[in-house]
Formats: structure tokens, sequence, C-alpha cells
């Protein structure tokens, strides 16, 4: 079955975006991409190391022509910092589509979601097609649908926290009412979080921690992908209707008696 | 003169161009992006780019994130 996943006029095969950070070293990190199967990876934006120039680079392991690099603005507390460094990142590589985060504290990395707002349309009117991390409001995410994002990206839970998805309900009304396509980011912890963001209805998931800090990442990576594939599935199959008490499996037709 | 490279004085002559820069500091310019003054600077304008004394320059690469 094709099931494309569309974001804006990209299109891509896997439905799971990798983050690149917290790897061991950036062999790992191409490994644990390549068993995830994504086409998509997140990156981060920072000075060259001036000192140190033989330092290796994402790019020496990560080949940006096989597989999309998503520039994101990890560590930006504010639209000004967050707008240098997207144009920045779309002058190194001529990437255009980016993954817009304005964080409103260190301590929980919630998206501060005004300065979010207001970064989100200077860079829709500069052309940029901008997928965002978001608070799991569903009338910031209209809000930003609105101005003209690609795609809204709420979180499950915290940064890095690995709680998964404990409000459920916001999830589903977000992508129930969303025109645009929802992809959960941040919070998930293990592969099963990733199933059951899909079976939401969710569009895409975005993982980083769970691989990177799992005991082995490369077989998390793997489990990931399963998790993502099999949670898409499950929803397109139209799940069964819940049932407050029991219903026989097996008919009781010529039972013995 | 002096520019400000990454946030560190850096010894830079008057007529040298970005592209001299990174020769300098030996980096490809197909992994960068570079800021002066807060303003990027389009990767054809850095054979003639040169620099004033002072100028605040960030060259920045990508690195793992997520």
């Amino acid at each position: 079955m094709k099931d494309l996943f569309r974001v804006g006029k990209y299109k891509f095969k896997s439905r799971l975006i990798v983050g690149t950070g917290k790897y061991r070293n950036f062999s790992e990190t191409a490994k644990a991409i390549k068993a995830s199967g994504a086409d998509m990876v997140t990156v981060a934006v920072r000075r060259v190391n001036i000192i140190n120039n033989k330092e290796p680079l994402l790019m020496d392991y990560i080949n940006p022509k096989k597989i999309r690099y998503l520039p994101n603005t990890a560590g930006c507390f504010n639209s000004e910092d967050a707008l240098r460094v997207l144009r920045l990142a779309r002058d190194s590589g001529g990437w255009n589509l980016v993954k817009l985060e304005v964080l409103g504290d260190q301590e929980t990395l919630y998206p501060n979601m005004e300065e979010t707002l207001k970064c989100a349309k200077i860079l829709v009117k500069e052309k940029f097609d901008v997928m965002v991390y978001c608070s799991d409001d569903p009338i910031a995410c209209k809000q930003l649908e609105e101005i003209g994002v690609v795609a809204v990206m709420p979180l499950g839970s915290l940064i890095g926290s690995g709680h998964g998805i404990p409000n459920k309900n916001n999830i589903k009304l977000i992508k129930k009412r969303s025109k645009v396509p929802v992809i959960v980011d941040a919070g998930i912890g293990c592969a099963s979080d990733a199933s059951i963001a899909m079976e939401l209805g969710c569009d895409g998931v975005l993982v980083n921690s769970a691989i990177a800090k799992a005991s082995k990442p490369i077989l998390m990576a793997e489990a990931m992908k399963l998790a993502v594939e099999a949670g898409r599935l499950s929803y397109l199959s139209g799940i069964m209707e819940k049932s407050f008490l029991a219903k026989n499996s097996t008919t009781h037709k010529r039972k013995i008696k | 003169m002096h520019i400000v490279l990454n946030g560190k004085k850096f010894p830079i002559n008057e007529k040298d161009t970005i592209k001299i820069l990174l020769k300098k500091i030996d980096i490809k310019s197909s992994k960068v992006a570079i800021e002066v003054n807060k303003v990027v600077i389009p990767k054809e304008k850095y054979r003639d780019f040169k620099f004033k004394k002072n100028d605040k320059v960030e060259v920045v690469t990508f690195i793992g994130g997520g």
C-alpha cells in the first residue's frame, strides 16, 4: 500500500522523523538512522570549531543528498535568535523546510507560543516551509495553521522526558481539527508511545532521546520504525469500538450440553 | 586588524575575503553558513566580501540535534 507522508510540497516514505542529538558518536547516529528507515532527520546549527577544525562533522556521516536535513532552532528562547539560525540554515544548503522551536525556559523546554507565533509569521512571509514545535493546545495549533505553517508538532510530553503522551485527548482533538499534518514531537519514550501517536491519527512522529538514550540505540531505532508502521496500519484499519463489558469471541451455537 | 570570529578575536588582513578566511581556518564553504553582523552572507559573495574592523562574524555548520 502506498501511503506517502506529505508535508507541504515534500513527500517522504517514512512517517518517522529522527533527531540526531545525544548519540555516542556520529557513526552510531548514522547506523541508527539507517535502522529507523527515516528519510528526514533534524539537525541543529552551531558555531564551527575554529581551534580544532579536524573535529568530525555530521555531514561527513549523514549525506544530506540522501536524507533530508530538517534544520531546527534548538536552544533558541526568542524569535530573533530562531530567525537568525534558520536564515543561516537556509543559506548553508538551501534547506527551506525547517523546524521552528522557540523555548520558554530551560527547566521545561516548553514552547513559548507567543514568540513561536511571532516567528512563524515572519518565516512564512520569507517563504520558508515551517514545521512548528508547539504546545498540545488545539487553539495554538489552529493559529499556526492560519499563519500558513506546513505542519504542527505538538509535544507528547516534555522534551527528553520519555513520558509518552499523557494527554491523548488533546492530540486527538488537534488532529481532528487540523488541515495540516500533525506530528507528535517530544516525549516519546518507547516504541509503544510511537504506535499510540500514530493510532491517535497523527501523520508522523519525531523521536530523538528514546532512540539515542536506549541502551542499544540501533535496536530501538528499528523498534521505532516498526512501531510507527504498526500504529499507522492500526489507525488506517479502523480500530474497533471499546465496550464496558465483555463480548465473547466464540459463538455459543452448537455448544455441547 | 581584528574581527570577532565565533566570539573570539581573530587577526585578519584588510584585503582578506570570506573565501580567504575559510582557507585560513581550513573549512570547506559547502559545509558552512556565514553571518556578518547578524546578516547572512550568501555563498556567491564569499569571493568578494571583505571585512571591516571588529566585524562580528559567525561561521556555523550542522551538528546533531533533536
